[in-house]
């Protein structure tokens, strides 16, 4: 988005009316803070004027990103038209241009190592060490598309990534998937860490999709584009939604009397998961771009 | 934490006094269920998960009350369940049920809903405070009598003279109801 690795707000007061009103009705659209006509063949329209903020809140990985999106447009709780694409557009530049990725990285890294260490089913472990790949391509993308001047030198480096990161991050789908259902056989501390790596995987990848959608459209495939976080979008809220079936027939159980007392460790992680399946953040992520 | 400390005394109550001394606690919830319903002669199947038990202890309440309705109060809660039955006699009332809980969906609630606001009104004077349907508002309102009537008389049998059949019979509907609540709720 920016250069000098900026975060950056859209000065919407700068931008003219028929530009506004043409985001809102969806004929132009923002793509990494330029306007570019949907009707066209994504044409350039014009650069949008970008003030630098302080976000180094949400990189420390204190605040979540939509709250500190908030914060700069005055605590919007309505998030329709300029508002959430300027809202969307922050929280990616968060995840494109800070450590704000690498920090959720290290501690989903640590939820893996230590699944690694207690669940010695090889699908598990095989499959670990896929999201753990994934993860790392998804930051690796980060780091070539943080400055234009890379960018511009290595398109073809970011297409490489765009590759092999679609592949991976359909295999993490299918690996969230099977370790719901295995969990069903695992020990009650295993369940926890399951349910745990689980709640951090889904809190990630809506974050790491908007990173590979910035890198297609920072190398101007806006189709390809799109069509990762349309995609996405589908598989994500389908492996949710069955984590969220998923729980309510567990909660359902526990309170039929059918399962051990100690499967009560699910109601323990009630917080966790509704975040996570209620997450805003994450649903604005996965439905714009900009 | 509060509910922690009602269960134990609701388990406690489930207990022997002088065993509890010596044991330091009550009995589990799904011994005291099955005492209360052994009291009551409720038919069930002791395997049973503790949910279908509860239901079974429902339904004789139900039963009960079904005894003190008139049979155009029958009428209403026949339809009420959409039971589609001709004879309206008590036992053929509470098979028709049966199947309806057997089938799934709304049934166990609403009889959950229906049995337990009854008894809240006959033992503590007022109903369940909660939003539900305009019409099973009123069906809840309409059974609560004769449902008042019957729980009146299970605790005047001679067998449910101890003091502790008369806490943990109506805290068991209690506990049946806001289970069936659960049950009903999507958690995520």
């Amino acid at each position: 988005m920016n250069p000098d690795q900026e975060i950056c707000r859209i000065v919407w007061e700068e931008v003219s009316e028929d530009i506004k009103q043409a985001i809102v009705a969806g004929r132009y659209r923002v793509y990494n803070g330029v306007v570019r006509d949907a009707t066209d063949g994504a044409k350039l329209v014009k650069h949008l004027p970008l003030r630098p903020i302080d976000a180094s809140e949400a990189t420390e990985g204190a605040k979540a990103l939509l709250e500190v999106a908030q914060g700069v447009e005055g605590m919007q709780t309505l998030m329709t038209g300029l508002v959430a694409v300027s809202t969307v557009a922050i929280m990616g530049a968060i995840v494109a241009s800070t450590a704000y990725l690498s920090h959720k990285i290290a501690k989903l890294q640590a939820a893996i190592n230590q699944i690694q260490k207690e669940i010695h089913d090889q699908n598990v472990i095989f499959y670990a060490e896929k999201v753990t790949q994934y993860f790392g391509v998804v930051e690796a993308l980060r780091e070539v598309c943080a400055k234009d001047a890379v960018v511009n030198e290595n398109r073809d480096l970011i297409l490489m990534h765009l590759a092999n990161v679609g592949a991976m991050r359909n295999q993490i789908y299918y690996f969230i998937d099977a370790i719901v259902q295995l969990s069903d056989n695992f020990s009650i501390e295993s369940k926890v860490l399951a349910i745990d790596f689980v709640n951090r995987t889904l809190d990630m990848i809506p974050k790491a999709v908007c990173l590979e959608t910035q890198a297609a459209y920072k190398v101007e495939r806006f189709a390809l584009g799109d069509e990762i976080r349309h995609q996405s979008q589908i598989k994500y809220n389908q492996i949710k939604e069955g984590y969220r079936l998923w729980c309510n027939e567990k909660v359902r159980q526990i309170h039929i009397g059918k399962v051990d007392a100690g499967e009560a460790v699910l109601l323990e992680k009630k917080n966790d998961i509704r975040f996570v399946i209620e997450s805003e953040e994450n649903r604005l992520l996965l439905d714009l771009a900009a | 934490m509060v509910w922690d400390v009602i269960a134990g005394e609701l388990q406690l109550y489930g207990g022997d006094s002088t065993v509890n001394i010596i044991r330091g606690t009550g009995v589990a919830y799904r011994e005291l269920l099955m005492d209360a319903c052994k009291q009551l002669k409720v038919n069930f199947n002791e395997k049973s998960d503790v949910s279908t038990i509860e239901m079974n202890l429902m339904l004789k309440v139900l039963e009960k009350s079904l005894e003190k309705m008139s049979e155009e109060e029958r009428q209403a809660l026949a339809n009420e369940f959409g039971l589609g039955i001709k004879d309206l006699a008590p036992s053929a009332v509470i098979i028709a049920l049966q199947a309806a809980i057997k089938a799934g969906g709304f049934a166990s609630y609403k009889i959950a809903l229906i049995v337990a606001n009854g008894i809240a009104r006959a033992i503590l004077g007022r109903g369940l405070p909660f939003a539900v349907n305009a019409a099973l508002t009123r069906a809840m309102g309409a059974f609560a009598g004769p449902i008042g009537w019957a729980i009146t008389t299970i605790m005047t049998l001679p067998m449910i003279t101890g003091p502790a059949f008369r806490v943990t019979v109506p805290a068991c509907i209690q506990v049946a109801y806001m289970r069936q609540k659960s049950m009903n709720k999507e958690h995520f």
